[in-house]
């Protein structure tokens, strides 16, 4: 009963997050200054044309009928067309999406996991050096911009030390991407067999993933760090202590679960902004993701890639929130529970 | 040690029915610039079952002692010197796996404030449970599960067998504390230390919840380090008292012999300073002036500052341990005038 309501007053909030996110995506643009139809037939076409594709485009119409034809259309699946790119919108971001999500899933596991375990290397022993290596990386992380390291990193292990790849994308030029099940090179070169596309694509991964992943490292090391600083002082501790369990088992089974919430809610935030893609980071490796589309939509004032592209960031950071909120319930107890004593 | 009078410990280390005894403790405070002592030469011995209470403001280094009684010190803290033997066993001379295996199993704690002693995200049951399997893993998950639930139910949990599903924020203070009192006992130790286990409670379950240690103490054969800066309480639960002061114990005596007569200046301090309904309407009585700070021990006596019958050799000397043979047994006091004292409350 109290499990129930609990779910569905979230799912209540994220439904109305999600009608938020639709009228701003669409009301923003609609708004904003230029002229669709003029970009699109260019500058010399006459008025009359102009004011025949704004009819077809429906951009004659009032707001609010625009507004529900553009929700309506959404939820049948159909995204528009872009008359810049002279394709369907939903072609065009389902080709992208995949290479966007498998390098932002590479960028947060492996920032995810270093983080974990570099936090509690850094505060269990109190040894000054590894505490010190972990900060003066947060502070990198943090401090240096991205696309800066992006290049750094190909100067080094492309140009001079000749081991990674080129910023030429997913994989060469000369490779054939392997027949898609997924769309992520790596998960469908594991399902054929190809293994050397697979060993391609891991190293085409490896700077991108690791240039993307590298301030949300820092970024969660410190917090997990300070946050293991502060429970590992609580009294509790000391009570388990007493009980004969060891050091270690204390930290893992203690000290950990109960320092690990704030990163969690961190870590579902920042893998939800990664699926919508890195401008910057596309820019330098040429990886064929969303960042670099929206951008260039934006400039062509191209609505429906926009619109569409917002709405999906939405839905991906409502149905994150909302996945981070239930698992917050299982993790802490105190969490959508009022009953007391 | 040669020329001082022996102490209660010292006689009674003889015996065979000891469970715990802590000689010439001293513990440190490293810091960078300098070392600070906590805990001062302390020494006593606790028998089996027996109830001891160490009673001192704070800051004297009660809790420090509690802690270095588990081999719990964490650094910068740390033994220097002497020794604290647990059944036969110097907790100094073990590693920290030897240790783990002792804690939990032959000496216990009851911490401080039940409010957060207890992990919030885990289950009440679950953190008894891992108590009983850390030490006797080979019992049968069931058999553990109605261990639990019955230690829950010995300390007056209602309903343990559903209580037992509770995370902490279900449980009240005084609930709380009773569940921490069952992590204790859960393996019968024979030593329990507790640190000011009723001071977060309110008055009424303070007395609950020591009267239940009292009785489970004594029910699984467990003596009772109880530390405390509440003299009311030690009256009431205690054999032996030790007063503390600046990390010395710097009286001993039988609780009975000690609310008569205080050989300490200290101590009959402390005394004053429980309020008395007589005493409505006067001012709380106090000890004036402010425990001194381990950078600054006092020469001479370390109390001499706050002591209302100082002489000059107080501030010069300072006093050795004396011994006074009383009909309730030896009592010591590191006082220059302990013996004077003894023989004012005694004529």
């Amino acid at each position: 009963m109290r499990i129930a309501s609990f779910i569905s007053a979230r799912l209540a909030g994220a439904l109305s997050a999600m009608v938020g996110a639709s009228f701003v995506a669409f009301v923003v643009l609609r708004v904003a200054p230029g002229d669709p139809a003029r970009l699109i037939l260019g500058p010399l076409a006459d008025r009359a044309a102009v004011n025949q594709l704004r009819h077809d485009l429906g951009l004659n119409g009032s707001i609010a009928g625009q507004y529900w034809h553009f929700l309506v259309n959404f939820c049948r699946g159909d995204w528009g067309y872009s008359y810049a790119q002279g394709a369907s919108v939903s072609r065009l971001i389902l080709d992208r999406l995949p290479a966007t999500i498998e390098l932002a899933l590479f960028a947060f596991v492996g920032a995810f996991l270093s983080a974990v375990l570099l936090a509690l290397l850094a505060t269990y022993h109190r040894r000054r050096g590894i505490d010190l290596l972990v900060r003066v990386l947060s502070y990198v992380g943090l401090g240096v911009p991205q696309f800066w390291l992006g290049l750094v990193g190909l100067i080094v292990f492309f140009k001079a030390a000749r081991v990674l790849p080129g910023p030429e994308g997913r994989l060469s030029a000369s490779a054939s991407p392997p027949p898609s099940h997924t769309g992520l090179y790596t998960v469908d070169a594991l399902i054929s067999g190809r293994w050397t596309t697979l060993g391609q694509a891991l190293l085409h991964l490896l700077l991108p993933a690791l240039t993307l992943g590298f301030p949300i490292f820092a970024f969660l090391v410190r917090l997990l760090r300070a946050n293991l600083l502060d429970v590992r002082r609580e009294p509790f501790v000391l009570v388990v202590r007493s009980k004969g369990i060891g050091r270690w088992a204390t930290y893992v089974r203690h000290v950990l679960p109960n320092a690990f919430l704030p990163t969690l809610t961190a870590s579902g935030l920042l893998l939800a902004q990664l699926i919508g893609g890195s401008v910057l980071v596309e820019s330098v490796f040429d990886w064929p993701g969303l960042g670099q589309l929206v951008v260039g939509s934006i400039q062509r004032q191209d609505y429906s890639v926009v619109e569409t592209f917002i709405l999906i960031s939405a839905f991906t950071y409502v149905v994150v929130t909302t996945l981070l909120d239930m698992l917050y319930g299982m993790i802490d107890p105190r969490v959508g529970s009022k009953r007391a004593t | 040690m040669s020329g001082r009078v022996s102490t209660l410990a010292q006689v009674d280390t003889v015996k065979a029915d000891t469970a715990l005894t802590v000689t010439d403790l001293c513990v440190d405070y490293e810091t960078r610039d300098a070392v600070y002592r906590a805990v001062r030469d302390v020494t006593f011995t606790l028998r089996r079952g027996q109830k001891l209470g160490i009673v001192g403001e704070s800051g004297c280094g009660k809790s420090t002692l509690a802690l270095a009684l588990l081999g719990l010190l964490e650094p910068p803290a740390r033994i220097t010197r002497g020794d604290v033997v647990l059944n036969g066993v110097s907790l100094l001379a073990l590693g920290e796996g030897e240790l783990d295996s002792i804690r939990g199993r032959d000496v216990a704690l009851i911490f401080q404030d039940p409010m957060t002693s207890l992990d919030p995200v885990k289950r009440i049951g679950d953190q008894i449970t891992e108590g009983i399997r850390r030490h006797q893993p080979e019992l049968p998950r069931a058999q553990i599960r109605r261990r639990t639930i019955e230690l829950l139910g010995e300390v007056e949990i209602p309903r343990p067998e559903r209580r037992v599903e509770d995370y902490p924020h279900q449980f009240s203070g005084g609930m709380r504390q009773r569940a921490l009192i069952a992590i204790a006992l859960a393996n019968n130790p024979s030593v329990i230390i507790a640190d000011e286990p009723t001071t977060a409670l309110d008055v009424t379950t303070q007395a609950q919840v020591l009267e239940l240690i009292h009785r489970l103490a004594s029910d699984h054969g467990a003596a009772v380090v109880l530390i405390t800066h509440n003299l009311g309480i030690v009256a009431e639960f205690c054999d032996i008292v030790h007063a503390m002061y600046a990390g010395r114990i710097v009286e001993s005596a039988p609780v009975h012999s000690l609310f008569r007569r205080q050989l300490h200046p200290y101590t009959e301090g402390l005394l004053a300073a429980i309020p008395r309904p007589e005493m409505r309407g006067n001012d709380l009585a106090s000890i004036p002036g402010a425990p001194p700070s381990l950078a600054a021990i006092p020469t001479g006596c370390p109390f001499h500052p706050r002591c209302p019958v100082r002489q000059d050799i107080c501030f010069r000397v300072v006093p050795p341990l004396e011994g006074v043979k009383s009909p309730d047994g030896l009592l010591t006091a590191e006082c220059h005038f302990a013996a004077d004292r003894y023989a004012e409350f005694s004529g």
